[in-house]
């Protein structure tokens, strides 16, 4: 490209004068100036011209200039207090990550140098950050203290998973916990090089913290936890979970200075005996939630519990206990108002029913894998519980029809929620009872995935179900329109509680239970799901569009008899109010079915389920997902 | 200790042996002399006050005596004038600025302090990174990964919000 002498010089001719006249004249002094005292004086190796940028390049100084090595003075002349000085001319946000992306001691500088701008409408707003994986390295955490106050106050910060060899380390947990003093809860999940100088170091800058959660720290001891519970008086609620090197000691710390700690969580932690959670338990004045898991202590923990005002009990895969302990000790506790055990397999039950006037506070009862736990146990555990509200049974094989009913009659004026999971000795074997039991305060019912749950079952338990709100059958393969429809017609009539009605995976009901459902309640009926119900057709749908005007959710999951026939129906009923629908797996759907939704069901859909629908064509789904793009579609 | 640094003269000497007379009132301008000098006081009453500037060199201390002797008289300390002159004063290379921002901290004088460190704010104000470095022959020392993680981070706290709620 030849240009004509007499044109005038190109506009990036004059930037580059502009800039050499501006700056290269000081620059040569400067030069002038190293050149002697450094290079002369340190009789350095042949200098080297480092990088150069462009408008240097031409610049007839530079040549000069850069037969100097360049030696970084700034960094050697100055101590950090003075670079730090310089920062704190240098207040905005921009700047600030400029200068701390030069190398590592200027991202440590800028990390620790407060930032005097700070942004006055932003101060209030209460920020959190969560680093993640990749993401959770030192750098990052540093780059996260420099913009801290550019977006507000760093309250809450969360750090999970972090890689191995590169990850989150001491150093910079001491870096953020200096520029962010106002943290008030932490997160620290599964950083393997974090050790207690970290922890203390956060201890002795974020004296406001008030949640600290820490899962998965292998070297963190307990001098950390000490340091915390000394510098943090206003934790209210702590979590430690595999960290094989906390024991008694840091609870025990604990126990003598965070008298505002009212959750405590205790999760894999082998050094954690009986005497720190009970002097934990003792000590502390507020402590209302405790869960207990994986842990070899015994019965002398709830010693402590027992005397505690803690509300919220949890005890999980404690193989120490004994009923024994469990009754004496937790029995006489008037505060304990949920008590939640799961896979306790020890907690032998002959003895739970020791006291007759145990457990009277208590409210919520969650039994979960306990297959010890027998219609004895269970009885007595319940029956001084005068208030209990709600009772959920998961995998407890001990426990049998007879049993839960003799249950039932203790709590029958109390109990509101009614859960049984997985309970397999469940069955409608024996006679049944002359007295009907009835539950004037039973307002949720679901029986789930009990193959001993038959219509029988059903009919037998009906009466209890006067006034129920909801109500799931769940998973009952034997289950018929017969038992389904003997509790819906005893819900009473007038009132037509039932707002919800769940019956996945009873695979036996027909359409003659939809109809019957929509005939009982109609307008009530917020949320209907016949997930797996093979036996449904258009004509559910039907009914629905006839009765049924307030649903909101309707799951029609592998319904493969459901046609678009019946999503018409659904669809050009007068009031739309479905936001969520589900057809995944309605093989019988076509995009004729998926272009009613479009056209009729837009004004109040919001989410939409058609994975595995194999009826539909690529091009119909897109073309719904452009129609109606603020739809959620899962496909 | 009865205020002595209005009364007295003080001898500054370099480190390569340059000395410097000052009035004792432009010495209170440092707040270093005005310690050493109330602890001093009750030994000597001859007026006179050495006091050693180590690693400062007589280039630097000139300047340094410069500054002060112009910002303790009075006369000349008037708003706009002295700005001019501190502009002046303070164009120099960067690595006499070094040196000065050293004498500062010190001698701890703060005004000469923030001069100087506002100049190298000036001088960084605006810049990429690269250009910093480039700069101050400052060695890179981040991987490229690291200095990507510096910028996610500033695209964070610049606005990933307002970011999200436009999308």
């Amino acid at each position: 490209m030849r240009r004509d002498s007499s044109s005038p010089p190109p506009l990036w001719f004059l930037d580059l004068l502009d800039m050499a006249i501006n700056t290269e004249v000081s620059l040569e002094l400067s030069l002038k100036r190293s050149f002697d005292s450094e290079y002369y004086m340190n009789n350095a190796t042949p200098p080297q011209p480092p990088p150069l940028t462009k408008p240097r390049c031409i610049s007839p100084l530079s040549t000069v200039r850069h037969q100097t090595k360049g030696r970084d003075l700034i960094n050697t002349t100055l101590p950090d207090e003075c670079i730090s000085h310089i920062f704190s001319f240098l207040p905005s946000t921009r700047d600030r990550f400029s200068c701390a992306a030069v190398s590592q001691k200027w991202l440590s500088l800028q990390a620790s140098t407060r930032s005097s701008e700070t942004n006055k409408a932003c101060t209030d707003k209460e920020i959190s950050r969560c680093l993640e994986g990749k993401a959770a390295n030192d750098t990052r955490l540093a780059a996260v203290a420099v913009g801290a106050s550019a977006r507000g106050t760093l309250t809450d910060l969360r750090i999970r998973g972090t890689y191995a060899s590169k990850g989150i380390t001491d150093a910079g947990l001491c870096v953020i916990a200096r520029a962010c003093p106002t943290l008030k809860s932490l997160t620290l999940w599964d950083c393997p090089l974090v050790g207690a100088e970290g922890l203390k170091a956060v201890a002795q800058s974020c004296k406001t913290l008030e949640k600290l959660d820490l899962c998965g720290l292998s070297i963190v001891d307990d001098s950390g936890l000490i340091t915390v519970a000394e510098n943090c008086l206003n934790l209210t609620s702590i979590s430690i979970r595999s960290c094989a090197c906390v024991g008694d000691e840091s609870l025990e710390a604990l126990a003598r200075r965070s008298f505002k700690l009212e959750s405590v969580s205790l999760v894999k932690c082998p050094n954690i005996t009986d005497s720190g959670v009970f002097s934990m338990a003792l000590k502390l004045p507020k402590l209302e939630k405790l869960k207990l898991s994986f842990l070899k202590v015994k019965d002398g923990a709830l010693k402590g519990i027992g005397k505690s005002p803690i509300r919220v009990l949890c005890l999980e895969n404690l193989p120490g206990l004994t009923g024994n302990g469990f009754s004496s000790s937790l029995g006489s506790s008037e505060a304990v108002e949920v008590i939640s055990v799961r896979s306790c397999s020890s907690l032998n039950d002959a003895r739970l029913n020791d006291r007759n006037d145990g457990f009277v506070g208590l409210r919520h009862i969650m039994v979960k894998n306990c297959s010890t736990l027998s219609d004895k146990g269970l009885t007595g555990f319940i029956q001084s519980a005068r208030h209990l509200q709600s009772l959920t049974l998961e995998d407890c094989s001990g426990v049998t029809s007879k049993g839960l009913m003799e249950a039932l009659k203790k709590c029958r004026d109390s109990l509101k929620t009614l859960s049984i999971v997985k309970c397999n000795s469940l069955s409608e074997e024996g006679e049944a009872e002359e007295e009907l039991l009835e539950l004037s305060t039973l307002e949720t019912l679901s029986l789930k995935k009990c193959p001993g749950v038959g219509d029988l079952f059903l009919s037998r338990i009906a009466c209890a179900c006067k006034f129920i709100n909801n109500l799931a059958l769940v998973g009952l393969s034997s289950v018929t329109d017969r038992g389904v429809s003997s509790i819906l017609n005893a819900v009473n009539a007038k009132k037509k509680t039932l707002v919800s009605l769940d019956l996945s995976g009873c695979s036996r009901i027909t359409d003659w239970t939809v109809v019957a459902a929509s005939k009982l309640f109609g307008e009530r009926l917020r949320s209907v799901s016949f997930d797996g119900c093979l036996g449904l057709t258009d004509r559910s749908l039907e009914a629905i569009r006839e009765r049924c005007h307030g649903l909101e959710e309707v799951d029609l999951s592998w319904c493969v008899g459901v046609t678009d026939e019946g999503v018409l129906s659904l669809a050009s009923a007068k009031h739309q109010t479905i936001k969520v629908l589900s057809l995944a797996g309605c093989t019988g759907i076509t995009d004729r079915g998926l272009g009613f939704i479009e056209m009729m069901m837009c004004g109040s859909l919001v989410g939409l389920n058609v994975k595995k629908c194999s009826g539909l064509s690529r091009e119909g789904i897109e073309s719904f997902r452009e129609i109606l793009w603020w739809c959620d579609l899962i496909c | 200790m009865a205020s002595p640094s209005h009364t007295r003269t003080v001898t500054l000497k370099s480190c390569d042996d340059v000395e410097f007379v000052l009035d004792g009132s432009v010495a209170t301008l440092s707040q270093t002399l005005v310690s050493a000098m109330a602890e001093d006081s009750s030994s000597s009453d001859d007026g006179t006050f050495t006091w050693c500037v180590s690693n400062i060199t007589g280039e630097v201390l000139a300047k340094v005596v410069e500054f002060c002797n112009k910002h303790a008289d009075i006369s000349s300390s008037r708003g706009e004038d002295l700005k001019e002159w501190d502009k002046a004063f303070i164009s120099v290379e960067l690595d006499l600025l070094y040196d000065l921002i050293l004498a500062a901290d010190n001698l701890n004088i703060e005004s000469l302090l923030d001069l100087t460190a506002q100049r190298v704010a000036d001088e960084i104000k605006g810049k990429m990174p690269h250009e910093i470095r480039m700069l101050f022959n400052i060695e890179k020392d981040f991987t490229d990964e690291e200095e990507r993680e510096i910028r996610r981070e500033h695209a964070w706290a610049y606005g990933g919000e307002s970011l999200k709620s436009f999308l």
